[in-house]
């Protein structure tokens, strides 16, 4: 925020353009958290929760990343690993800085963090428990800009006032507490503060998951609007395949710490490769009561990602699975340009897709 | 979409903060921050505001204590060893009726059977009670002299409202010097409880890791002594020579050594539930320093808790130092509390024969259960806006 | 319409309101809607419409604070030859008879299948107690009954599920046990209060599918309570859609998603991000967000957000419940009064 942002849409022109040809703006290669499992009076360690395993991805600059899965996929722990809210395990988590720098998140020392983050920011699932109810609106949305020396009193102030506006809230309700304020508004000042630093990129951990139907629908707006309007590029996680189609450019599909899938969403949708995907899209309960109700349903429950099978993770739950699935671990490969499925069959099985 | 938090019914049974004032629109909710909200709350509680009126009677009481006493406490009488209490009258033995209230003179006889001092009113002499009335100069505060008593009766006629002990000395001037010291030594052993309980439950909470656990293991050893016993050893343990305001120190320091470590445990687990919350880490996210964190938005939201917390050990301090002080471990004569008032208790004989001597115990169940009513408001106030 | 369905279930202009220290807290302020024997009805809505409370006030288990303070909940039990009908809302909550209505002929599973079983217990300790409360048999009987509703509800190996705790079982296989639990003592309406909200995708459509399936099977009315109008479109024959303590309209299935004529219906509809969607497509908002139950609207209680807001009409009276059709009601001023001849 020491620049005043440009007119935002030549920022959005700039991003775009530079996607084709530049490195992208964030890569994540090998990225691995492991959780200890600690027994006993004296704590000892007995086995690992492999939470994120081995997961490589990249974000384009200007475009929506999408990080999909059921509870316990890995898929939130992904994005705090990205931001450095929990340290890796192992793996590299590079971003380019606007001056085509790399740089290494994950080896990064305290001071030399404090200022990446002004690039990073997060939004949060929870509109309850993302807001300190201590504090007011000027507090929570002007705390970065606080931490970061950027600005103070009057400037402060209007600098609050503009991000509030921003993400449609009055400024004047600016000495007010989170406790005023609706899940759909809270969200709107978590938006505002993830943008006070004027930040690239934003790791946007299920920002709808906990709203209204009717409210859910302001705040994917406004994040679209946001990305075009400041230039931006999210990571978007979410469990839900309708936001996911809705939102994201590119998909990575999460299953036990690990991607299964990855492809543009357009792709993903019409043509799955990996039998997890297809079940994905056929658990989704879809708002058209004529569409046929009876259909193939995944039997079983998600794996303990302390003890997962075997082979292929998904083979339990697999209809297609035969013998290899249980024995040989499949590795991410690419089958068709910019397709990955981690699936011994992928380019033998004719899976069920989305008419789009 | 798994909003929870939104559908359940108690989200309608059970108000949430922001609905509580319904007369107020949400805009003017919106302005009042979470502490006023609290006090409102608060004030809607009679009991715990009745009980802070008393606590407050209480304090004013022993903190001008030289001018609400009509005698030196430390003054023994051997004419008027432990009188019974004289209570103001309005009528007179004839019945005749008086509209300033008045207290008899004193007849003393020896009773040779018993080998004891009888009192008995002397019905001939009549001392009115006067208000502001002169006596033994004094500072009040210790800063302004003055000789004025809240109340007293002309010379040579004597008001002992709560009657004198076995010296002759008022009981109700040495009841409020003594509560000077009582009801202090909840209030600095607190502070220190409070000072030691969130340093160590904040450090213990947030770092965790191996400083957690010695940490805990540490308080575990703490808390697994007899309390008693360990207060008596160490207040044994105090040098003869110190003087009465080191020893007090001293002692509000023993009782706070035990007494903070429920409240670092309850500060750690507050703090292990912040650190979890997604707002430390967008304070994280936007460059935040572990102090700052502490600081705005661990402490402010843990505070609730540790006034809460706070208020109610006091009462458990002020027992503690009279049991101390019973035992005659604690404050030590002259200086007066009402653990050593309460030793003059110790016997059959004093509570059949002199059931008056005990009146200092009914100053520490009023305080108590002062001081725990007040706590119990502060947390039903607190409760619905904690996180 | 009473011909050609027989009713099993009606609620009429059911007023509920929660008495805080702050306040009286208007939850339900006319709730009308039929439910036909055999059918599904979605009751749908957003946080704070009152969709748990019209449940709770159905089982007559309305929590201390709350009294139903007008309308009816009116039961119709099958008897030999036809049925009585049976005012739950008349009924005192502790009585005997209401008792044997809650789980011989109602039951109900929650949203949150972790807290609903008690952790202390083993599944098949619970089942039985449900059993024995509501059947006269004995042990064995009762534990043979206990296991094979628990097969029913297609649990792999239901005699280790029988002795499993809670907390050894998945959130999906603890739904199934409620699910199990409810349907022991062979219920004619089952009341669902958000059954798959706190599971993930996969999961609900597996309860989803068990639940059509144990429907078409024994033919008992349902009333499913969910926001999600894709589970609404999976299950549901009937839908009645809610929004602050109203009904504001009801019809069927078809007509819910393809023609719906009150404006929030409509807006609710058009908000929701779909699969078939263009990507490119904008959702539709509505505007603000829903009022707190503390401070309703005037008038129209969704005439704020309203799209179809009629100035001087919408703000200052009440829409009453208008039959638009057969099988349609609207709470809805652009209907008018006697709009009952619209197509």
């Amino acid at each position: 925020m020491t620049t005043t942002p440009t007119s935002p849409s030549d920022t959005a022109v700039a991003s775009v353009e530079s996607g084709s040809g530049q490195s992208p703006l964030l890569e994540v290669r090998n990225l691995k958290m492991h959780f200890p499992i600690r027994k006993g009076f004296l704590k000892r360690v007995v086995g690992h929760v492999k939470a994120v395993d081995d997961v490589t991805f990249s974000v384009e600059r200007g475009t929506v990343f999408g990080l999909v899965g059921e509870s316990g996929c890995g898929k939130s722990t992904t994005g705090r690993c990205v931001i450095r809210l929990l340290k890796a395990t192992a793996g590299e988590i590079v971003y380019t800085m606007p001056d085509d720098e790399p740089v290494h998140i994950e080896a990064l020392d305290p001071e030399s963090l404090r200022i990446m983050r002004r690039h990073i920011q997060i939004v949060f699932q929870d509109p309850y428990a993302s807001l300190n109810p201590r504090l007011t609106l000027k507090q929570i949305v002007g705390e970065p800009l606080v931490i970061n020396n950027v600005s103070q009193g009057q400037d402060l102030q209007d600098r609050v006032a503009e991000l509030l506006r921003r993400v449609g809230l009055s400024p004047e309700h600016m000495n007010r507490y989170p406790h005023a304020f609706s899940g759909g508004q809270r969200q709107r000042i978590s938006l505002a503060r993830a943008l006070a630093l004027n930040p690239r990129f934003i790791v946007a951990d299920e920002p709808v998951s906990a709203l209204d139907v009717s409210v859910q629908a302001q705040i994917l707006n406004l994040i679209k609007d946001l990305r075009e309007e400041f230039g931006l590029t999210y990571l978007f996680i979410a469990h839900n395949m309708s936001v996911i189609k809705h939102i994201c450019d590119s998909v990575a599909v999460m299953y036990v710490g690990q991607i299964v899938e990855m492809t543009t969403t357009r792709q993903l949708f019409r043509k799955p490769l990996h039998p997890y995907t297809e079940a994905l899209l056929e658990a989704i309960p879809v708002p058209d009561p004529r569409r046929d109700r009876h259909r193939i349903v995944l039997e079983g429950d998600v794996p303990n990602p302390a003890d997962p099978p075997s082979g292929c993770y998904f083979h339990p739950r697999c209809a297609y699975a035969q013998d290899v699935c249980r024995t040989e671990t499949p590795p991410l490969a690419e089958h068709t340009p910019g397709h990955l499925a981690r699936c011994h069959f992928a380019a033998e099985l004719e899976l069920k897709g989305m008419t789009i | 979409m798994s909003d929870q938090s939104l559908t359940l019914p108690s989200a309608v049974s059970e108000p949430q903060a922001g609905e509580v004032e319904i007369n107020l629109s949400a805009g003017e909710i919106g302005q009042l921050s979470l502490w006023y909200l609290i006090w409102r709350r608060f004030l809607r509680n009679r009991l715990a505001v009745a009980a802070t009126f008393v606590l407050l009677l209480l304090y004013l009481m022993v903190a001008l204590a030289e001018f609400i006493t009509p005698y030196d406490h430390l003054i023994s009488n051997e004419d008027f060893v432990a009188r019974a209490p004289q209570l103001p009258r309005f009528r007179d033995e004839t019945g005749q009726f008086h509209f300033r209230p008045f207290v008899y003179g004193t007849t003393t006889e020896l009773d040779t059977y018993n080998l004891d001092w009888v009192h008995k009113d002397d019905t001939t002499q009549m001392y009115p009670l006067k208000l502001f009335v002169k006596g033994a100069p004094y500072k009040l505060l210790g800063l302004f002299p003055s000789e004025r008593h809240l109340y007293g009766v002309d010379a040579p006629g004597t008001v002992f409202l709560l009657g004198t002990d076995r010296l002759g000395r008022d009981l109700f001037s040495r009841i409020i010097f003594g509560g000077r010291i009582s009801l202090t030594v909840g209030l600095i052993g607190v502070s220190l409880t409070i000072l030691f309980g969130s340093v160590m439950g904040t450090i213990s909470g947030y770092f965790g890791g191996p400083v957690d656990t010695v940490i805990q293991r540490f308080i575990e050893l703490l808390m697994s002594f007899p309390s008693i016993a360990l207060w008596a050893a160490l207040a044994a343990a105090m040098p003869a020579d110190i003087t009465i305001v080191t020893r007090f120190f001293l002692i509000s320091i023993i009782l706070s050594l035990i007494g903070w470590t429920s409240l670092a445990r309850q500060v750690r687990a507050k703090v292990l539930a912040f650190r979890e919350m997604e707002f430390s880490s967008a304070a994280t996210a936007a460059g935040a320093s572990h102090f700052r964190i502490i600081m705005v938005h661990m402490l402010p939201n843990a505070l609730s808790h540790i006034i809460v917390i706070a208020t109610l050990a006091i009462p458990g301090m002020i027992l503690a130092e009279t049991a101390l002080s019973f035992l005659g471990l604690g404050i030590l004569p002259p200086a007066v509390s009402w653990g050593t008032l309460l030793q003059d208790a110790q016997t059959v004989g004093v509570v059949i024969k002199k059931p008056w001597l005990m009146l200092p115990g009914a100053f520490v169940i009023v305080s108590v259960l002062s001081f725990n009513f007040l706590g119990d408001g502060i947390r039903d106030a607190v409760d619905p806006f904690a996180l | 319409m009473a011909d050609r369905a027989e009713t099993i279930l009606e609620v009429r202009n059911l007023h509920t309101h929660f008495h805080t220290e702050s306040g009286v807290v208007r939850a339900l302020e006319g709730v009308d809607f039929t439910l036909n024997r055999g059918q599904v009805l979605g009751v749908v809505g957003e946080s704070g419409c009152g969709k748990s409370v019209t449940a709770q006030c159905i089982m007559n288990m309305v929590p201390s604070r709350g009294r139903i303070v007008d309308g009816s909940v009116i039961y119709h039990q099958r008897n030999g030859q036809g049925t009585d009908a049976v005012e739950i809302t008349a009924l005192p909550p502790k009585s005997r008879e209401m008792r044997r209505i809650r789980g011989n002929e109602i039951a109900m599973i929650f949203q949150e299948p972790m807290t609903s079983l008690d952790p202390l217990y083993t599944v098949g300790n619970q089942l039985l107690e449900a059993i024995n409360l509501h059947q006269d048999v004995d042990r064995t009987e009762a534990r043979a009954l206990a296991v094979h509703s628990l097969d029913r509800v297609q649990l792999p190996e239901p005699e280790r599920v029988f002795a499993s705790y809670p907390h050894q079982l998945s959130g999906g296989q603890r739904q199934r046990v409620m699910i199990a639990i409810a349907l022991s003592c062979n219920p004619t309406l089952l009341i669902a209060d958000e059954p798959t909200t706190a599971l993930d995708v996969t999961t609900q459509a597996q309860i989803l599918s068990l639940m059509r399936d144990l429907q078409d099977e024994t033919h008992m009315s349902i009333i499913f309570i969910t926001h999600d109008l894709g589970v609404v479109a999976e299950m549901c024959d009937e839908v009645a859609v809610m929004y602050l303590g109203k009904v504001v309209e009801q019809t069927d299935i078809d007509t819910t998603f393809y023609s719906p004529r009150h404006p929030y219906t409509q807006a609710l509809l058009r908000s929701i991000p779909r699969l078939d969607d263009d990507q490119d497509r904008r959702l539709e908002v509505i505007a603000g967000s829903v009022p707190d139950p503390s401070s309703i609207p005037s008038g129209c209680r969704f005439h704020p957000r309203c799209p179809d807001f009629m100035t001087g009409v919408c703000e200052h009276r009440e829409p009453t419940l208008i039959q638009i059709d057969e099988d349609h009601q609207v709470r809805c001023h652009l209907y008018g009064e006697t709009a009952s001849s619209q197509p």
